[in-house]
C-alpha cells in the first residue's frame, strides 16, 4: 500500500472518468476479488485532456508540472486463485477511456482487447505466459455480460 | 460577523484542501446548536438517507500536504477554540462534502466547509 500513494503513482484524471467509469470498474475489480485473483495494470496514454477547468495539456504550476494524458487504460487478467496458470479460456479486462467530461458510468463500453491496448502503449502483457496461450486471451474484447451497479445515490 | 467566523475566514484564506482533487475551504454559519448528521445533510442541500460519516480532526488534517503544514496549523487552532468539534463527511458518491464544525463563545455553530473526492 504504501507504494500507492506517491506522487509518481497518480496522473491527472478527468472527474467524470475518475470518479464514473473507472470508479465502477475498480468496483467491479473489488466484487471480482471475492472469487478471484486478479493481476492489474494501468496508465495514462497521449497528452491533453480535459476536466473540470476546461482542456489542458499540463497542469501543475512553478517547477511543478504534469502531463494530462489524453486517454487512460487498464488491463485486468482474471484467474480463480494466486497460483493458478492462464489458460486459452482466461478471462482478460481491457478498457481504454478517453479522459475527458464525456464519460459516465458505463464502463463497459469502453472495453477493448488486450491486443488494441498494446498497439497503443507499445507495451507487451503476459510475457511470461505461453505464447500460444497469451495470444488467445489477448485477440477478444470481454465481453461478458456486465450488470452495472444503479449510482450509489439513493431516491429521497 | 462573529469572531471566529473571521478568523476563520482569515485562516483558510487561499487554502486549497487536498483529496483526489482539490478544494477551497469557506467559512460557514450554522442556524440553530446542533452539531449533527441532520445538520451536516441540511447544509449539504442532501436528502434524508445520504450517508454521513464522522471523523476526527486528525483524519480531516491527515492530507495536509508537507508544504501547507503551516498554514493549515493556523486552521486548526482556530478551529480547535470552538467547543463539540465534529467532522461530517456528507455524500454517497465519491465527491463528498466535508464540514467541520463547532461551537463559538457566543454558542453559535460555525466551521469550515470544503469538498472532497475520494474514490
Amino acid at each position: 500500500m504504501d507504494s500507492t500513494f506517491r506522487m509518481t503513482n497518480i496522473i491527472p484524471q478527468s472527474p467524470a472518468a475518475n470518479q464514473h467509469a473507472w470508479e465502477r470498474l475498480e468496483a467491479y475489480c473489488r466484487t471480482l476479488t471475492k472469487e478471484h485473483t486478479l493481476y492489474i495494470a494501468c496508465g495514462p496514454h497521449g497528452t491533453g485532456g480535459e476536466g473540470k477547468n476546461g482542456p489542458a495539456d499540463q497542469i501543475g504550476k512553478g517547477k511543478v508540472i504534469v502531463r494530462v494524458p489524453a486517454k487512460v487504460w487498464k488491463v485486468i487478467l482474471v484467474l480463480p486463485s494466486e497460483d493458478a496458470e492462464p489458460r486459452r479460456n482466461t478471462r482478460a479486462i481491457a478498457v481504454i477511456m478517453p479522459n475527458d467530461q464525456s464519460v459516465g458510468d458505463d464502463w463497459t463500453k469502453y472495453r477493448v482487447s488486450v491486443r488494441e491496448v498494446e498497439k497503443m502503449t507499445g507495451h507487451t502483457f503476459f510475457r511470461t505466459v505461453d505464447a500460444d496461450v497469451a495470444a488467445e486471451i489477448k485477440r477478444d474484447a470481454d465481453s461478458v455480460k456486465v450488470k452495472l451497479p444503479k449510482t450509489k445515490v439513493k431516491a429521497p | 460577523m462573529t469572531k471566529a467566523i473571521d478568523d476563520l475566514t482569515q485562516a483558510v484564506k487561499g487554502l486549497l484542501y487536498s483529496s483526489e482533487s482539490e478544494a477551497e475551504l469557506k467559512p460557514v454559519t450554522v442556524e440553530g446548536s446542533a452539531i449533527d448528521a441532520v445538520a451536516a445533510r441540511k447544509l449539504a442541500g442532501a436528502a434524508k438517507g445520504v450517508a454521513v460519516e464522522e471523523e476526527s480532526l486528525d483524519d480531516f488534517f491527515r492530507t495536509v500536504p508537507p508544504e501547507d503544514k503551516a498554514k493549515f496549523a493556523k486552521v486548526r487552532n482556530v478551529l480547535e477554540r470552538l467547543a463539540s468539534v465534529k467532522v461530517f463527511k456528507v455524500g454517497d458518491e465519491p465527491e463528498k462534502q466535508v464540514f467541520v464544525l463547532g461551537k463559538d463563545d457566543g454558542g453559535n455553530v460555525v466551521g469550515v466547509k470544503t469538498m472532497v473526492v475520494e474514490t
